[in-house]
């Protein structure tokens, strides 16, 4: 049975005042609103791709949606030591104090 | 199979030298809009003129909540261009447009629109209006303030609280309408009803054909003295056969 479509534009408003005053994200906005027009024309929600593109064990993220993106924290990488980093840090490390002595060895011999 | 038969005309009107209204009818598309500019000449008709544009180049997806997205998406995009622009141009003078777009599909439509151009319909001779302006004069008439007598005649009559380049976030309005066959839709800028009253619309709605009343409409703005650019849209949808 298709819905009374003075209700439906009630929601609607209700909804489009919500978004406007920042109350929903826009993609929550899209989202809800979408549910009201299939159900005054009759059809079946559409399936996004964004949604499909997702890893099935996490819930979509829209690119429309800035308050997901801010949801996960991006962490600070520089200061996590990967082990790569920390061969590097050694070898540079060996390699300084190797010159360091050879000035010393040659600033020994060459010193008169 | 819908079929749709329909009408579009503007008009730069008597007083003005410039039209800054722009029209578009894509009935392959399902789609009809008005746009009405503002800001001069070469401000508003290019806002509105971006919109049509915009509006035009638009596919038409299967789902029709998609098609909703996919205009209200386009009119957010030329409100961030209209803005870019007018800071650019117009040094971050007021360039923008209101606009009023008919969404049709079998039985059913939508009306998307930002500002005071208008949605009518016309069914088993009555008009009823499927639009709310966008204005300080329609929130003063919904909190009872005043009357819809007083609003025809109200000083703030042209202040619009919401257009296509008006702000950072552009926010539509959307609703939906059932169509049966023989309705007929006028879509219209403020040139068109500010002369015209409810019943000189529907006088000129009951006219046989989708041309002969745009064109009736059209003529009556201009003879009550049309201060505005005028636009029409009259699509009717077809009776079964």
């Amino acid at each position: 049975m298709k819905p009374d479509v003075q209700q439906v534009n009630a929601a609607l408003r209700q909804l489009a005042e919500e978004y406007a005053e920042g109350q929903l994200s826009a993609a929550t906005y899209r989202e809800r609103r979408r549910e009201l027009v299939c159900a005054v024309a009759g059809q079946a929600l559409p399936q996004l791709e964004d949604g499909e593109a997702t890893h099935p064990g996490l819930p979509p993220v829209s690119v429309e949606s800035p308050v997901a993106a801010e949801a996960e924290p991006v962490m600070p990488v520089a200061e996590q030591a990967t082990p790569v980093r920390s061969y590097r840090a050694v070898t540079i490390l060996v390699l300084a104090l190797a010159m360091a002595g050879a000035a010393g060895l040659l600033w020994f011999v060459f010193r008169k | 199979m819908s079929t749709w038969r329909y009408c579009a005309l503007t008009d730069t009107g008597v007083r003005r030298k410039h039209n800054e209204d722009a029209i578009m009818a894509m009935p392959a598309t399902g789609l009809w809009a008005v746009a009405d500019g503002m800001g001069g000449h070469e401000a508003g008709d290019l806002a509105s003129g971006m919109i049509v544009e915009a509006l035009s180049a638009l596919p038409r997806p299967d789902n029709f909540s998609l098609f909703v997205d996919a205009v209200e998406q386009a009119l957010q995009d030329v409100n961030s261009r209209i803005r870019a622009h007018a800071d650019q141009a117009f040094e971050g003078r007021m360039m923008g447009s209101t606009v009023v777009a008919l969404l049709l599909a079998e039985g059913y439509g939508a009306c998307v629109w930002a500002g005071d151009s208008r949605l009518y319909r016309w069914r088993d001779q009555q008009l009823e209006q499927l639009s709310r302006d966008h204005s300080q004069v329609q929130r003063l008439l919904d909190a009872g303030v005043i009357s819809e007598e007083e609003a025809d005649s109200h000083p703030n009559a042209n202040v619009i609280t919401r257009a296509v380049g008006g702000a950072v976030q552009l926010v539509v309005d959307v609703a939906m309408l059932d169509v049966l066959p023989g309705d007929r839709f006028l879509l219209c800028s403020d040139g068109l009803y500010n002369e015209l009253d409810r019943n000189a619309l529907a006088l000129g709605l009951q006219q046989p054909d989708v041309e002969t009343a745009a064109q009736n409409l059209l003529q009556a703005a201009l003879q009550a003295g049309a201060r505005d650019n005028v636009s029409v849209i009259v699509v009717e949808a077809a009776h079964e056969a």
